[in-house]
């Protein structure tokens, strides 16, 4: 059986069994998405890769707790918020690392230097605008623009109703038009 | 959420561009954009925006992170497999060991035998420090029950707290019979100790422990120079502490005096050290100006706690005497009763021609006047007073019968000082009194029981009388300390006697005495003293008519001697 084409909720049935040779298709399937998420959330790429591990470790010790068929995306991405909000219980406030920003962004931006930089300089402010957001209303951003989540995928994810989600979504994208309609 | 309808959607264009909204208000925010300038702006605004967060690049996990990744999950299994293991071991070694120990004590406590022997100890648990004590002590043998002789044994006390022993006594036990040793017990504080009772018996040593008390007691007697005093004058204080039970000085012992005035102010406190005699002391000197009332002193030492009272007031002493007397100790109604009152001046001379008020009262519920005569002092400050005294007086049942007469004077002399005197004295119609005592609560029948008669007079002076007993004695006399003995043999249940008793001067008195007889069989015991010292021989008769019995008899002592 092809590991890298069955659907995360096989996968992680798998895992749940004890194979844990399967869990690596699905750390390599979320590596990025995941790690983007971390990234958003925290503002810091170093902090981000110690949550991703985490995150990861944690999904193998909660094997199983998981029921299939629940959705896999909406399960990590959970505990990964879990992990997120205990990640600033600790540490109080996020900090955003400016020369990481660029370092990230940097790697998507094409085209000629100056719209290198002009992407860079946005990319820092846009991440500054989201670490500014209180932590609810941030997670249903990250989760929405750069993730791709559905609103219902969302609810899931954070244990809200679908409405409450939407409502935070409205008032993360003011908090952030406040923060960007000044300095873009 | 719901987009206002009548109003610009400027905050609701970027949740529109996202897909926030519902399928109604999102038509909503098309509409109005269209026919709003201010809006469309706003919406084109959002739009940029838009792009621009679509823009900014996703985090790309690199291939490191993520072997990183696998390795922390690979390694924390490992780990943790291991982690149990070890902990598994540890268990397993633990209920082991655990069943091991307990088995080993299973099979000690099986085969454990209680020891043959069985030590006693019967007495108090709470003692006095340093004083002279005694126990029962026994040691058994349990098959038996009896006590096992031969066996050297050792009494002692121990310190728990610096762990010191003291050996109380030894001995070696009796043929047959508990042990009543006598000990001195040490000078410890007070407190809990441990009371350890060893033998040596069967080849080895047993011991029985008992927690015993140990306290200390003092008697504290506190005395003061005056019982009355001035503003500014000294009061000298002193105390002296006596141990208990043996009444010796307490040395070197801090004691704590305070004197606390009228109102409750504590105006005085100072500790002495007891002296070689138990004695320790403090002075006070009063303020000028102060609480004037009844004052308290009081000396401590630890708990114990003597406390006496004095006056702190302004008074003036007394120029001069008056000194009452009458012509007789005791008064018998319509008597005539004479009275000199006597006033002298400190300084040796009579107040001269001075005045002097007599009252005279009786009791009945309460003071009644029978006279007030007022006189001049002569030259020598004298002045006599006679009255005859009223044929009615209330006695009191207490005073068999007696009542009291008041004689009061108030002496003024020429500069208007005035002080006064009182007397008081007996009025009877019994001058002589006459005490019945039975050697016995109740007359043993059949037997001549012993009546003691005492006759004195009203003050209290024995009287040397003649004593009729009517029916009984005719001729019988007290000795000249009032005492008296005649025997009488009960014939009825109960009988009463009447007895008189005359003197050499014609004074008299009577008394009715009512005695009951007791059960047939019961005994009289007399000896033949009623004070022995040590060593003396005790006789003791025992008289009855319950015929020849076997009689037996135990001394018991009210306090130890």
């Amino acid at each position: 059986m092809d590991k890298t084409t069955e659907a995360d909720e096989w996968l992680m049935g798998q895992v749940a069994l004890g194979k844990r040779e399967f869990l690596e298709s699905l750390l390599r399937r979320y590596a990025s998405p995941l790690l983007t998420y971390i990234e958003r959330m925290t503002g810091d790429r170093h902090r981000a890769e110690e949550i991703f591990q985490e995150v990861f470790f944690t999904v193998w010790q909660k094997r199983k707790q998981y029921k299939f068929p629940k959705r896999f995306r909406s399960w990590i991405y959970a505990i990964a918020a879990n992990r997120c909000r205990q990640d600033f219980r600790k540490s109080k406030l996020p900090t955003t690392s400016i020369d990481q920003t660029l370092e990230l962004v940097s790697v998507g931006v094409g085209g000629s230097p100056s719209d290198a930089a002009i992407s860079t300089e946005n990319a820092t402010i846009v991440s500054t605008a989201v670490t500014h957001l209180p932590t609810q209303q941030r997670t249903v951003v990250v989760l929405r623009i750069w993730n791709g989540l559905s609103y219902g995928e969302i609810a899931d994810v954070i244990g809200k109703s679908e409405a409450t989600v939407r409502s935070h979504m409205h008032h993360g994208l003011n908090g952030m038009r406040r923060y960007l309609e000044p300095r873009i | 959420m719901r987009v206002p309808r009548n109003d610009h959607v400027l905050e609701y264009v970027d949740a529109y561009l996202h897909g926030a909204l519902d399928k109604d208000d999102a038509e909503f925010i098309e509409a109005h954009c269209d026919g709003c300038s201010i809006c469309a702006a706003a919406h084109h605004e959002a739009q940029k925006r838009f792009e621009i967060l679509q823009t900014v690049a996703p985090s790309e996990a690199s291939e490191s992170l993520i072997k990183a990744t696998w390795d922390t999950i690979d390694g924390r299994v490992v780990r943790r497999r291991r982690r149990w293991k070890v902990y598994g071991r540890t268990v397993l070694i633990a209920v082991a060991a655990s069943v091991l120990i307990a088995t080993g004590l299973h099979v000690h406590y099986a085969r454990m035998q209680p020891t043959p022997y069985d030590l006693r100890i019967l007495g108090q648990a709470n003692w006095l420090a340093g004083s002279i004590s005694t126990l029962r002590l026994a040691i058994l043998d349990k098959r038996t029950g009896k006590p096992l002789s031969n066996i050297p044994a050792t009494l002692s006390l121990r310190n728990r707290k610096t762990d010191e022993v003291v050996e109380l006594v030894s001995f070696v036990t009796g043929d047959g019979r508990d042990e009543t040793p006598q000990f001195q017990l040490p000078e410890w504080n007070d407190g809990r100790y441990e009371l350890l009772f060893a033998a040596k018996v069967g080849g080895h040593e047993e011991t029985l422990q008992h927690t015993i008390r140990l306290r200390r007691s003092w008697k504290l007697m506190l005395s003061t120079d005056k019982p009355l005093y001035q503003p500014g004058q000294t009061i000298h204080v002193r105390s002296m502490a006596l141990r208990q039970p043996d009444l010796k000085p307490l040395a070197d012992q801090a004691t704590v005096f305070e004197i606390v005035d009228a109102k409750g102010n504590i105006i005085f406190k100072k500790t002495a050290i007891t002296s070689r005699f138990g004695i320790a002391h403090a002075d006070c000197v009063l303020a000028s100006e102060l609480n004037l009332g009844t004052y308290s002193v009081k000396c401590r030492m630890n708990d114990t706690v003597s406390t006496r009272t004095i006056d702190v007031q302004h008074y003036v002493l007394p120029k001069f005497r008056v000194a009452l007397s009458a012509n007789r100790p005791y008064y018998q109604p319509t008597q005539e009763a004479t009275v000199v009152v006597d006033a002298q001046y400190f300084f040796g001379k009579p107040v001269a021609n001075g005045k002097v008020e007599l009252q005279v009262f009786g009791e009945a519920a309460g003071l009644f006047e029978i006279a007030k005569i007022e006189k001049d002092l002569d030259e020598n400050g004298r002045a006599t007073f006679s009255l005859n005294l009223p044929e009615y007086f209330a006695g009191r049942p207490q005073n068999q019968g007696d009542a009291t007469i008041q004689f009061f004077a108030k002496v003024t002399d020429s500069t208007g000082l005035q002080y006064s005197k009182q007397l008081k004295r007996l009025v009877t119609n019994n001058p002589i009194h006459i005490e019945v005592i039975p050697e016995s609560p109740t007359l043993t029948p059949g037997v001549a029981n012993r009546i003691y008669l005492y006759t004195s007079y009203a003050d209290g002076r024995p009287a040397e009388t003649e004593v009729v007993v009517h029916g009984v004695v005719e001729n019988l006399k007290t000795t000249p300390l009032g005492v008296a003995i005649f025997e009488l043999t009960p014939e009825s249940n109960s009988l009463s006697l009447t007895i008189r008793a005359t003197d050499s001067e014609g004074a008299s008195g009577v008394r009715t005495a009512s005695f009951n007889q007791g059960r047939t069989g019961t005994y009289v015991l007399r000896t033949n003293k009623a004070v022995y010292d040590g060593g003396e021989t005790m006789t003791v008769q025992c008289v009855g008519t319950g015929g020849e019995q076997a009689l037996g008899g135990s001394l018991v002592a009210s306090r130890p001697a």
